[in-house]
């Protein structure tokens, strides 16, 4: 053990595996669960309408990416935790690749705005989703790479900061404001929580704040969602009309909701009423109650994902499921926060909810390697 | 490195931390939200996509006294138009084409409105039957017709003023449609439905339907004939060479107070009235005010006779003119002085100083009293009838009240009143002295025929006495029958009236060559049925005296009414000619009624008038002049003992009261009455049955008697 954690890096034997977390499948497949019937209820009445002609047709499109998303998440769960390392580079340089293609390419469908989609055989596919697998997984193994010293600035924080910035540029070359940020915030508590220095991330805070304003500045669609954000009513059917239609979506939940199925909110009134959104349709159908439980079992998932980083026993594992947890909560938050007018309004999907085939296929597989990871727990780890 | 293992831990425990704050702040605000918020979003969610479809309520008919139809709601067309729909169908432009070319409107504007982003409008509302069914055959997706209901008003213009009409929503804008919009609108139902973010209807939501209810029907007191034969005369008189800028008729039932007929002329179509000058749309007989001019001498004399200031011997002297407060006020005919004449006279000639000092010798009495006769007559201040956009007139305040203003008011000038304040006073003068509160409306009734309000006689208050009623209507008839008035007299009838004419006023003062005319009367004399005033304006023919020009428009309406209401005539041409003739000294008609012709024709020998029956009849069924009436020395009293009560099998009892055992026994027997009488000294006091109650040839009428003493029995037998 003690040479191991002597230099995790090059040990791949963490002892046999044993059962995995239970609490984390459980909540997986309940916030899974919770998905499909909520996309089935928010896009059964739109659905029925042209182009799709088909109530069925969104429930249908999503419980294939679950099907896809649950077949991710049991190869990385069955694969070989050291392979995660091997892996890591293999995963994120194609990554980036894909990136650059798609903020170059001018062959891309251009969708609300935002350049996301990549089109691949008439299925649409996200790259910058798999950034929050890739991210991670390439700064857990950087920062437990030789001739790595977290606190050097050169040897630890220099590399750091080129891929996650490199990771959260590119996506913001997109016009994915949100998407960057959860990828940059990811990496920024990866970096804090694997010892690189105050001043490093202090400078990282200044120089992301500067980004996050020029970038806002930049773009006067999002000058508009900032005004629409301080104050929604004053302009409820333009540019408040998102903020205002998920307020009275959640409004008209009340306590209990509804009834599910009964909302009225994603009668063509609340935009992205399946994905971006779909939280609201659950506050308007399920009330109060429904969403505490949705949150309860966000909160269970996150809290029993931070205690299999806490309770690793390398570093890379530590980091890596640290960066998973960071990721799918930030994005989580992000969206809660829109869908309550905590936050400006952005295009954030909620994690295993949301409808969209990348999102959920992507969220499972990171469950599974989260659930992967939590086979090699050790209790008594200190 | 297990520091290291340490170290990272307290940091990701500090992230978890920092989550789970991140996540409680989204529970607090949804808390705040769904808990606070909750209510007031919830009924914003429900404004956002409810939408009331109005289903507007079937406006009630408006009618005539008799039911006939004046205003009546049909359906119509309205096209209508889904613009999700439209633009769902792709044939924006064609539609909006076809609909441009249909209706007469314009292309864009059309093409922008059924391709808005409601989910209802209307395209055009209440078009013709055949333009609505050639939209409907073209079949245009998100185009509908939709029914409605329209005004329609079956007489076009009659009444055009006082009826008024209705907006496009059937909401009442003039006349009775506005003022009685209580009753005729109904409430409008609807259906709420829900819609999507796309106005389209939700399937499966609930739709609640609340149906509407329909407006009453208004019956009028105005009889659609009378109102004919008033609009036939006005329009003819606009026609004719009196050429006037406006004429006006008011006729009211002086028993009641319910306004028979209100014309004026010039008219306009009620189903057109858009393309109607605004000023032909106003009633002047309510909201317009004018100096009533002579006719105003009827309240003067009223007045002066009430309080006893002058008697029917008064006598006046017109030396052409008076003067007041160094004033002088100009009699009409100041070139050739009336010189003295008894109040007949002075009614006859309408002399202005006499009638100044009429109005003088009310003030002499008590200051103010003359004032407080005006408002007591309904002056100044609105008649309450069931109308909107009823004047007040203008009135001088009392204080400024000087004598002046009392001289120029006796004569009717100086004091603005609506035609319907003067008919409503001289209404007054014709009912035994109660002013009535007008009605317009006599009854309200629902769909099912059940009366939902009726209109009763509204009494203001007693104004003048009985018998100075009596006594003025007598005068008013001179008047007709041998003055001013002489044109209005109809053959056959016995009219009471007066003529009026003024100055236009205006800016600082009269406009010279711009007159009102009027003629304001009352038939039958001794026992109004109409009261009935003329007024023309600014007429442009040359004529523009009340006698010369109302006095004709009168006769006509009033004659064909009074046939119309089946009042039998009482006198004929000769009669009254004949009685004209004679001496300078008047005496008061004493009452021969209910008398035998013999005994009659006696008591009218003893004093000095002629007498000439008329009718078959034993017993004295009316008489012309009527009692109390002055009559010159040697003039003839017309007995009308046609009785029709005899004829007619029923017999009307005749009042007793105050006769002698003697001539009660006589007048019965000659009607073929038996007596049953109590005491048998002095006159009766008591009779039963009550008078003009019809009773069968030989019933018996039982008479008390009571003495008197001397001086009373004098009284009682007359002159």
């Amino acid at each position: 053990m003690k040479s191991a954690q002597a230099n995790p890096a090059r040990q791949g034997n963490l002892g046999n595996p044993g059962n995995p977390d239970w609490w984390i499948l459980i909540s997986v497949i309940v916030l899974t669960a919770i998905g499909v019937i909520m996309v089935f209820s928010a896009s059964q009445y739109f659905a029925t309408y042209a182009p799709y002609n088909d109530s069925y047709h969104f429930l249908k499109k999503h419980s294939e990416a679950a099907a896809l998303g649950f077949l991710g998440m049991y190869i990385a769960y069955k694969m070989k935790y050291e392979w995660y390392k091997k892996l890591s580079w293999v995963v994120f340089i194609p990554m980036i690749l894909l990136l650059i293609f798609m903020a170059a390419s001018t062959q891309i469908e251009s969708i609300g705005g935002a350049q996301r989609w990549l089109q691949i055989g008439g299925q649409q596919f996200q790259p910058s989703e798999l950034s929050k697998i890739a991210l991670p997984l390439v700064l857990a193994k950087l920062f437990c790479s030789p001739g790595i010293d977290v606190k050097s600035f050169s040897k630890g924080f220099l590399p750091a900061i080129i891929i996650t910035g490199g990771t959260a540029g590119l996506i913001l070359a997109q016009t994915a404001l949100s998407s960057s940020m959860v990828v940059a915030a990811t990496g920024f508590l990866m970096m804090y929580c694997a010892g690189v220095r105050k001043r490093f991330l202090t400078g990282t805070l200044v120089l992301g704040a500067v980004v996050v304003v020029a970038a806002i500045i930049y773009e006067p669609f999002r000058v508009n969602r900032i005004m629409a954000y301080l104050d929604p009513w004053a302009d409820p059917t333009g540019s408040g009309w998102q903020t205002v239609q998920s307020l009275l979506a959640l409004g008209s939940g009340g306590l209990s909701g509804v009834g599910l199925g009964s909302g009225s909110s994603k009668l063509f009134y609340l935009p992205a009423r399946h994905t971006d959104f779909i939280f609201s349709v659950l506050g308007e159908e399920l009330g109060f109650l429904g969403c505490i439980f949705v949150i309860v079992v966000f909160v269970l998932f996150i809290w029993r994902g931070m205690l299999v980083a806490v309770k690793m026993p390398d570093k890379f594992g530590s980091l890596l499921a640290l960066g998973i947890i960071c990721a799918m909560s930030i994005q989580a938050f992000i969206n809660l926060g829109v869908v309550s007018g905590l936050l400006p309004v952005t295009g954030v999907t909620l994690p295993f909810i949301s409808y969209g085939g990348t999102s959920l296929a992507v969220c499972l597989t990171m469950a599974g390697m989260l659930l992967n990871l939590s086979r090699y727990v050790k209790e008594d780890a200190k | 490195m297990a520091a290291v293992k340490l170290f990272m831990r307290r940091k990701i425990t500090f992230v978890l931390i920092l989550l789970l704050i991140a996540f409680a702040t989204v529970v607090v605000k949804l808390a705040f939200i769904q808990f606070v918020q909750g209510e007031e979003l919830q009924i914003k969610a429900e404004e956002l996509r409810t939408r009331d479809l109005p289903v507007s309520a079937s406006r009630g008919d408006i009618c005539d006294r008799n039911g006939n139809k004046l205003a009546i709601s049909i359906t119509a067309d309205s096209i209508s138009a889904s613009p999700p729909d439209v633009v769902n169908s792709g044939d924006a432009e064609k539609s909006a084409l076809f609909l441009s070319e249909k209706l007469g409107l314009d292309y864009d504007k059309v093409l922008k409105n059924i391709t808005s982003k409601k989910s209802f409008v209307w395209v055009k509302r209440k078009v013709d039957f055949d333009i609505s069914q050639s939209i409907e055959d073209k079949g245009l997706t998100g185009i509908n017709i939709v029914q409605e209901t329209q005004r329609y008003y079956p007489k076009s213009s009659l009444a055009c003023q006082l009826i008024g009409f209705c907006g496009v929503d059937n909401q009442g804008l003039e006349g009775v449609e506005v003022a009685c919009d209580k009753w005729l609108s109904g409430n409008d139902g609807r259906v709420v439905s829900e819609y999507d973010g796309i106005g389209q209807a939700i399937p499966q939501a609930e739709y609640e339907y609340i149906a509407p209810t329909d407006g009453y029907d208004v019956y009028l007191t105005i009889d659609e004939n009378i109102q004919y034969f008033c609009e036939r005369e006005l329009e003819k008189l606009m026609a004719s060479d009196v050429n006037p800028k406006s004429a006006s008729i008011l006729m009211m039932n002086p028993k009641t107070g319910e306004i028979l007929a209100m014309a004026t002329a010039p008219e306009y179509d009620l189903n057109d009235y858009k393309s109607a000058d605004s000023s032909l749309r106003r009633n002047p007989l309510i909201s317009d005010s004018y100096e009533p001019g002579s006719c105003f001498k009827i309240i003067t004399s009223s007045a002066a006779l009430e309080e006893g200031t002058i008697n029917t011997s008064s006598t006046f002297y017109d030396p052409g003119y008076v003067m007041v407060a160094g004033q002088k006020i100009k009699c009409w005919r100041y070139y050739n002085p009336h010189g003295s004449q008894t109040l007949v006279e002075a009614f006859q000639n309408s002399c202005n100083p006499a009638f100044v000092k009429i109005g003088q010798s009310i003030e002499a009495k008590e200051e103010g009293l003359f004032y407080k006769y005006i408002k007591a007559f309904g002056f100044g201040q609105q008649t309450g009838i069931d109308l909107s956009g009823e004047a007040s007139g203008i009135m001088i305040d009392q204080d400024k009240l000087g004598p002046v203003e009392v001289a120029t008011i006796s004569i009717g000038q100086g004091i603005a009143v609506t035609p319907l304040q003067l008919v409503t006073a001289v209404s007054a003068v014709a009912n035994g002295g109660t002013l009535l509160e007008p009605q317009i409306v006599s009854k309200v009734v629902d769909n099912d025929g059940k009366v939902i309000q009726n209109f009763q006689k509204k009494e203001v208050r007693q104004v003048i006495s009985q018998d100075t009623s009596k006594l003025v209507c007598s005068l008013l008839e001179q008047v007709v029958a041998n003055g001013t008035g002489r044109k209005a007299y109809i053959e056959g009838y016995r009219v009471g009236g007066k003529t009026g004419t003024a100055q236009v006023a205006g800016k600082g003062g009269y406009v010279a060559g711009k007159y009102v005319a009027s003629f304001i009367g009352m038939a039958p004399a001794n026992d109004p049925q109409i009261v009935c005033l003329v007024v023309i304006n600014e007429p442009s023919g040359g004529l523009y005296q009340g006698g010369q020009i109302a006095a004709p428009v009168f006769k006509a309406v009033v004659e064909d009414t009074l046939r119309y209401m089946g009042v039998t005539p009482q006198v004929t041409d000769d009669e009254v000619n004949n009685g004209n003739d004679g001496a300078s000294t008047t005496v008061e008609v004493p009452d021969v009624t209910n008398l035998t012709a013999d005994a009659a024709t006696e008591l009218l020998d003893l004093i000095g008038l002629k007498v000439q029956t008329k009718g078959s009849g034993i017993i004295v069924a009316s008489q012309v002049p009527v009692a109390g009436g002055s009559l010159e020395a040697g003039g003839t009293v017309i007995l009308n003992c046609d009785n029709s009560s005899t004829v007619a099998g029923k017999i009307t009892v005749p009042d007793l009261t105050g006769k002698k055992l003697s001539e009660v026994a006589g007048i019965l027997s000659a009607m073929g009455l038996k007596l049953v009488y109590e005491g048998s000294e002095g006159i009766a006091f008591e009779q039963s049955p009550q008078p003009l109650k019809k009773v069968t040839a030989g019933s018996t009428v039982s008479v008390k008697f009571k003495a008197i003493d001397k001086d009373e029995e004098a009284q009682s037998v007359g002159p």
